[in-house]
């Protein structure tokens, strides 16, 4: 990892469109905090690693090759939503 | 919102949905299918990896669970999809629904796009902090 020191308001260019500039630093040590701008072309997703990294753990967790849902599921669903799941045999609804 | 599950007198191939980026947490797969699950109606479908079916993912629609949401897609996430506006697309969320069913979670953070037309979807994480990766679908 390139590691660079900043000071406060200097910036770091990432290739020819993406900038990051230390914008505030309050406290010391391990309570430091530093606040960050970021100015990046809008098709360059930006994100909080731990974001990212909770997305990543959801889905691993919603991971599921088993196709059935429990019956009291789709009851539950029908008490909840107020509408009426369409049972298996149904054909589904013409596409639009 | 019928447009999304593959219809199984038609080629799979055809009607999978392609995920340029894959999934968050699994970029290497980039071909799923939509397909109806056995009672879930609209409501509940399952996305399968075309290429290794043990890879499979519960959705859920959210508006039937949660009235109140309405996920700000940016524009430029729509157009990675090849769609012009969020009329275009259908929303769906990851589901995770666990043994005991009543703690299923949906992740509304990180919804998925459809593009029906183009055939091509992406998982999208929402700006908003507030919005969870694991929002209860049933009440406690």
């Amino acid at each position: 990892m390139l590691v660079l020191t900043r000071r406060l308001h200097e910036s770091i260019l990432i290739g020819d469109d993406i900038e990051i500039q230390i914008v505030q630093v309050r406290g010391a040590g391990g309570q430091a905090v530093v606040r960050v701008g970021i100015s990046a072309p809008k098709h360059v997703t930006v994100l909080r690693k731990e974001v990212y990294d909770e997305v990543v753990a959801a889905n691993k967790q919603a991971l599921q090759p088993k196709i059935s849902l429990p019956a009291e599921l789709l009851q539950a669903v029908e008490g909840q939503t107020g509408r009426k799941p369409i049972a298996p045999q149904d054909e589904e609804e013409p596409e639009s | 919102m019928g447009g999304v599950a593959t219809e199984p007198n038609r080629n799979a191939e055809d009607q999978a949905f392609e995920f340029p980026v894959g999934l968050y947490g699994f970029p290497e797969i980039k071909r799923f299918i939509v397909v109806d699950l056995p009672g879930g109606g609209d409501l509940f479908k399952q996305m399968i990896a075309l290429d290794n079916p043990e890879v499979a993912f519960t959705i859920a629609f959210p508006f039937a669970f949660f009235p109140q949401y309405s996920p700000d897609i940016p524009e430029e996430e729509l157009k990675e999809v090849g769609a012009e506006s969020a009329e275009q697309i259908l929303l769906y969320v990851m589901a995770s629904v666990p043994q005991n069913f009543k703690e299923a979670t949906a992740n509304l953070r990180a919804p998925l796009i459809f593009n029906p037309f183009t055939r091509k979807a992406r998982q999208v994480i929402l700006a908003d902090d507030r919005i969870k990766t694991r929002e209860r679908l049933f009440k406690a």
